[in-house]
């Protein structure tokens, strides 16, 4: 009885040991035996997802047989940009998104082969994210910012995207400024970044203008690739703010008129409003120079003017005319300086010589 | 008691003030004050017409074409003035537009039609034309109210025509560069005839300085700065170290309104380059594109550097304390025809 649990548990050992050799033919794979000495693929059927236009490597392990081993693609096709090598790399840059599935065959030196269908998904990357670089959060009036755009990393296909720029005025007599606009004259700029690329090619290197009325100019940048919108759903929107500032006198004249002298003063007031205008004469006389102050309200002049419809081609900018009549010998006259004043300060005094 | 005392002293100041104000001898004519949108300067191009910059350097636009009756070509703008020489299309006559800015006005001016090259004094007050076959040059004087043929003159050895030409304040004298290498620069004068100055390269510029007979030329044979004193007296040639690099390829010159300055455009190496005129400082602008031009607009510390009518149009701003390359967003807004009155009984 002894000795007949014994050979039982003989056998049941030696079955156990059958069935649980890799090398026996009955293992989870279905890889097929050729001959006695077994050869074998030791992979996982679903291999690791490759990225489009992402280097990708994949070794295909073999066990049993004689080496050396031979592998080739026996049925279906790999991902375009793919190869397999006869030692059993998988590898290169995928070039398509999709899920390819695949037979690899290995051989051995004695002829013995083994198959297996393997199934391999190529995805996008991850989204890059567009930066504006080169902006500030705030600016000068009259400035001209150049600035580009790049990318978090490179992408694999090409991207299309816009910069789209909308201005919120802040000033007294609010308008729309025509002036803060693109480069190429519009509020919209177009760009497209090559595949693999970090930045757009430009034709001329993108700059705007602030323009000269206060307030925030907005950029939001929108991009696409094969039709797919790829911008977040949060965007990043950048602001650069014009804030109210005294005014700025750019250029004055003075024409002599018959009743006296017209003083031209041309500049721009951010919040849109001048108050009041300083003219100072220095008057020659036989006693030495002597300084005149004439301070003029133009605040209701100016209203009427960033109130006009004329005023809005030109933001916050303006050529102001104040004629003066003289009294006595004009030639006496030397210089005249002008300040102008709104609600946030004064100009520079700013002379001009007769 | 005290508000007697307050209210006589308040009196009192208001009549010390008025006396004050009414004693003195500039008064304002607030009823007369004007306010406008500012004029940059103008553009021409075929496609377009003439466009007038709006805004200000740096915040600058486009304006609405200014439309005339009659069609215009090879329109040149008068520096810091608001009209300009125009050659009517066809032949048939050469054109004064004046009041660009705010009415504008176009005349016949009684001159020969086809000169070949035109080039304002730097106040503008005169203008200078040259007709190649056979040589003729016209100065005219008195611009841009009263115009009149001041002095022509048959010039000499210009088979190849001229390079540059530049013409003095009040129209007394004319410079000309031939179009030949080396290019011999002769000072022209109703008096003293053609002399010859100097010899440049075949890229050169010439201007004179603001009301002065002293001028300057980019262009000697190694690029260099050289100014012109005394022209017409004790000639003195002073070369100027200007640029860190050889100006090999000039496009223009011109000096700032108080002539302490000169401004040189460089195609290559793209640049403008700011020097003192007694050559002690300089500096050099780079510039993304090559000038091609430096023409002073309107705005007298503004001149353009590119053509128009092709993408965005260069500009230097000469603000001495900001002097900067500026675009101008080469952009119309929808056309309309601006209304204008015609001057002298000329062409409407």
């Amino acid at each position: 009885m002894k000795a007949v649990r014994a050979v039982a548990n003989v056998l049941s050992l030696a079955l156990l040991i059958v069935f649980w050799h890799p090398a026996c033919g009955l293992g989870l794979e279905g890889v097929q035996p050729s001959q006695t000495t077994l050869v074998n693929i030791s992979a996982r059927v679903v291999l690791p997802w490759a990225t489009l236009g992402t280097d990708y490597s994949y070794a295909f392990e073999a066990s049993g047989g004689v080496e050396p081993y031979t592998w080739t693609i026996s049925e279906g096709a790999l991902p375009p940009g793919l190869v397999l090598s006869s030692s059993g790399l998988l590898s290169g840059k995928p070039q398509e998104v999709g899920h390819y599935t695949f037979t690899v065959t290995l051989r051995d030196s004695t002829g013995a082969t083994a198959s297996k269908t393997f199934s391999l998904l190529v995805i996008l990357p991850p989204t890059p994210t567009i930066t504006l670089t080169g902006l500030k959060s705030t600016a000068n009036p009259a400035e001209q910012i150049d600035f580009d755009v790049e990318l978090s990393w490179p992408y694999p296909r090409e991207i299309t995207g816009s910069i789209t720029l909308s201005f919120t005025p802040n000033a007294v007599n609010e308008s729309d400024d025509p002036a803060i606009q693109f480069m190429n004259g519009e509020r919209t700029l177009r760009f497209t970044i090559p595949a693999g690329r970090t930045t757009p090619v430009w034709e001329i290197a993108p700059s705007l203008q602030t323009g000269t009325v206060a307030g925030n100019i907005k950029l939001k940048v929108k991009y696409s690739s094969d039709g797919t919108d790829l911008t977040p759903l949060f965007p990043l929107v950048y602001t650069i703010s014009i804030a109210q500032a005294a005014p700025v006198i750019t250029a004055v004249e003075v024409v002599r008129t018959s009743g006296g002298l017209e003083v031209i003063t041309t500049g721009y007031s951010t919040p849109r409003e001048v108050k009041s205008a300083t003219f100072e004469f220095t008057i020659k006389q036989a006693t030495g120079t002597n300084t005149i102050s004439v301070k003029v309200s133009v605040e209701s002049a100016f209203s009427t003017w960033y109130s006009s419809e004329d005023s809005a081609a030109y933001g916050s900018s303006f050529t102001y005319a104040q004629p003066f009549t003289i009294k006595g010998d004009l030639s006496s006259i030397e210089s005249v300086s002008i300040t102008l004043t709104n609600s946030t300060g004064s100009s520079e005094a700013t002379s001009v010589e007769f | 008691m005290t508000e007697r005392r307050l209210f006589h002293r308040l009196v009192f100041r208001a009549f010390v003030l008025m006396a004050i104000c009414s004693s003195l001898p500039a008064q304002p004519q607030s009823e007369m004050q004007q306010i406008r949108g500012p004029v940059l300067g103008f553009l021409f191009d075929h496609k377009t017409g003439i466009r007038p910059v709006l805004g200000q350097p740096g915040a600058a636009t486009l304006g609405r074409t200014i439309r005339f009756r009659i069609p215009l070509e090879n329109i040149w703008f008068a520096p810091g003035a608001d009209f300009a020489v125009a050659h009517i299309s066809g032949g048939r006559g050469l054109a004064l537009l004046t009041k660009l800015s705010t009415a504008p006005a176009i005349s016949l001016l009684e001159v020969p039609t086809g000169p070949s090259l035109v080039a304002f004094s730097p106040s503008a007050d005169s203008v200078a034309l040259f007709y190649p076959n056979p040589g003729r040059l016209l100065v005219l004087t008195g611009l841009p109210d009263a115009p009149q043929v001041g002095w022509d003159f048959q010039l000499a050895a210009v088979e190849e025509g001229l390079a540059a030409l530049a013409v003095s304040d009040g129209g007394r004298a004319v410079l000309a560069a031939a179009a030949t290498a080396p290019a011999p620069v002769w000072m022209v004068t109703p008096r003293t005839g053609q002399q010859l100055l100097y010899t440049a390269s075949p890229f050169v510029s010439l201007t004179f300085l603001h009301s002065s007979l002293d001028a300057a030329i980019v262009g000697g044979l190694n690029g260099e700065v050289v100014l012109l004193r005394n022209l017409g007296g004790n000639n003195q040639v002073v070369s100027l170290n200007t640029a860190s690099e050889a100006l090999r390829h000039p496009v223009g010159i011109a000096a700032a309104g108080d002539n302490r300055t000169l401004f040189v455009a460089s195609a290559e190496p793209p640049a403008i380059v700011i020097s003192s005129a007694d050559g002690t400082r300089s500096t050099t602008l780079r510039c993304r594109y090559p000038p091609t031009r430096l023409e002073r607009m309107l705005n007298g510390s503004l001149y353009r550097i590119s053509e128009a009518g092709n993408g965005p149009v260069w500009l230097f701003d000469a603000t001495p304390s900001n002097p900067r390359i500026l675009f101008l967003p080469d952009k119309l807004p929808a056309e309309r025809s601006i209304p204008f009155r015609s001057a002298n009984g000329g062409l409407r």
